[in-house]
Parts: structure tokens; sequence; C-alpha cells
């Protein structure tokens, strides 16, 4: 079993910070780029939704993000946790993926892509933290 | 933004490299504006040697499709990595913006 763990501001300039831990993770275990490419895509979203919605309620400062990969079997456990306001994105309403080009938000479907990413997908609030568990099958 | 382009009969082809993410989707739409305006007939993105693009990078796309077509020009974008055609087809921008396998097709279309 794998386990690597990094804790950051929710802050957007510290993304880069973000990627190369996932980079990092993936290059130790010896799983595909694609993959990290995946996970990049999954936690940039997450990740930006905190920093731009999630300050903590009770200060200035932004929220603070602990992120936690396992890789256990062929099996991948991505488990954030942040210490802002209670959001669950998985409550977030579907976008319209139909409307035409102009009648489009533009945001808001970052969410479809990170279901499409990850297995399972689950939310919930416990000691004044969100805490999102997803899990993804690695191909043998 | 610096981005290798070049110009096939009117229209801008813009080739980027990079990734397109939610750190550098500001700077790339400005610079794929910027092509597009100066461009006769429209904007062709290559965007073979680009293999990331987050909804942030999404965004920049859509907002460049609808400076296009509201100044009545063509905008495609082309030969895109599995991945990231995959983001495209998952919010339905594949829907609403023009995406072709290579650059003739492309180019053919506007």
């Amino acid at each position: 079993m794998a386990v690597a763990r990094l804790t950051l501001l929710a802050d957007t300039l510290r993304l880069e910070e973000l990627n190369a831990f996932i980079d990092r993770f993936v290059e130790d275990n010896g799983l595909p780029h694609s993959l990290s490419l995946s996970l990049q895509l999954v936690l940039e979203e997450l990740f930006v939704n905190v920093a731009n919605y999630g300050a903590a309620p009770d200060a200035d400062r932004p929220a603070e993000v602990d992120i936690e990969l396992t890789l256990q079997d062929q099996t991948l456990q991505v488990r954030l946790t942040d210490t802002g306001v209670p959001f669950d994105p998985l409550a977030a309403p579907e976008p319209d993926t139909e409307a035409g080009l102009f009648d489009r938000e533009p945001g808001g479907f970052g969410i479809a892509l990170v279901r499409t990413h990850m297995d399972s997908l689950a939310y919930s609030r416990r000691d004044a933290q969100n805490q999102l568990i997803m899990h993804k099958q690695l191909d043998g | 933004m610096d981005m290798q382009h070049s110009d096939h009969s009117g229209i801008c082809v813009a080739k980027p490299d990079q990734r397109i993410d939610f750190s550098s989707a500001e700077a790339f739409q400005q610079a794929l504006q910027g092509l597009l305006t100066s461009s006769e007939r429209g904007l062709v993105v290559d965007a073979k040697e680009v293999e990331y693009v987050s909804s942030a990078g999404l965004r920049a796309f859509l907002l460049v499709a609808r400076a296009a077509s509201t100044a009545g020009k063509g905008f495609a974008v082309c030969a895109l990595q599995t991945a990231v055609k995959e983001v495209f087809e998952v919010s339905g921008f594949s829907k609403i913006i023009t995406l072709t396998d290579d650059l003739k097709t492309a180019l053919d279309g506007i």
C-alpha cells in the first residue's frame, strides 16, 4: 500500500504544487502519465471550487485543504478534506450540456468531469470539515 | 502568452503547446482573441501538442468561439488528443464547437 498526503491553503496560486504532488505519486508508483493528467483534472476542479467559494467561515484567510492519495492493490483512493464552509459538490445542479453557443453557462460542468474520471464519490460533513472520498479502479 | 501561429489563406492556425488549465486559461484566451481579431476569415486551434484542458480551459475555448461567431468568422479545433477530446465531449462542448480530426478538414470547413 502506498500513501501520500499534501496539506495546503486553498489558494489557486498553489495549484502547481498540487499538480507536482500528483505527478510524484504517479511516478513513484510506476503508474501511467495519463492517470496523472486524469487526477489533476479532478483535483483542479475541486480545489479551485474550494479556493473560490470555500473561505474558512470564521476568518479572512483561505480554507485549508488536505489531500490523501492511497493506492492499494489496483484501487486508488483520493480523500479530499477542507475546512471551508459546508459545500457538497455532488449536490450541485447538473449543467445543461445541450445549450447552444450563446445560452450556455461557461462553468458548472467541472463536476461532470470529476464523475467521469472517478468510479465512486461520497461526500460527508464532519468535524467542521467537508470530506470527499473518491475511488478509481485501475486497469490490471 | 507566446503561441506559434501561421496564416493559411486568411485563416489563422494557432498551435499552442502548453497545458490549458486554471492558471493559463485567461492568457490563452487573450492570445486566441488577438489572433482571431487579426485574422481575415477565422481561427483554427491545432491542439495536437495540448495534453491537458480543464474546465477553466474549456471556458476559454467557449468565449473565443462566441467571439468568432459574433464577428462572423470561422472557428474550429483540430487534432485533439484522446483525453482532451473526452473533456470536450463530457461537457457537451463538442456539440457547439467544431472539432475535426485533422487540420485540413478544419480549414476546408471554414
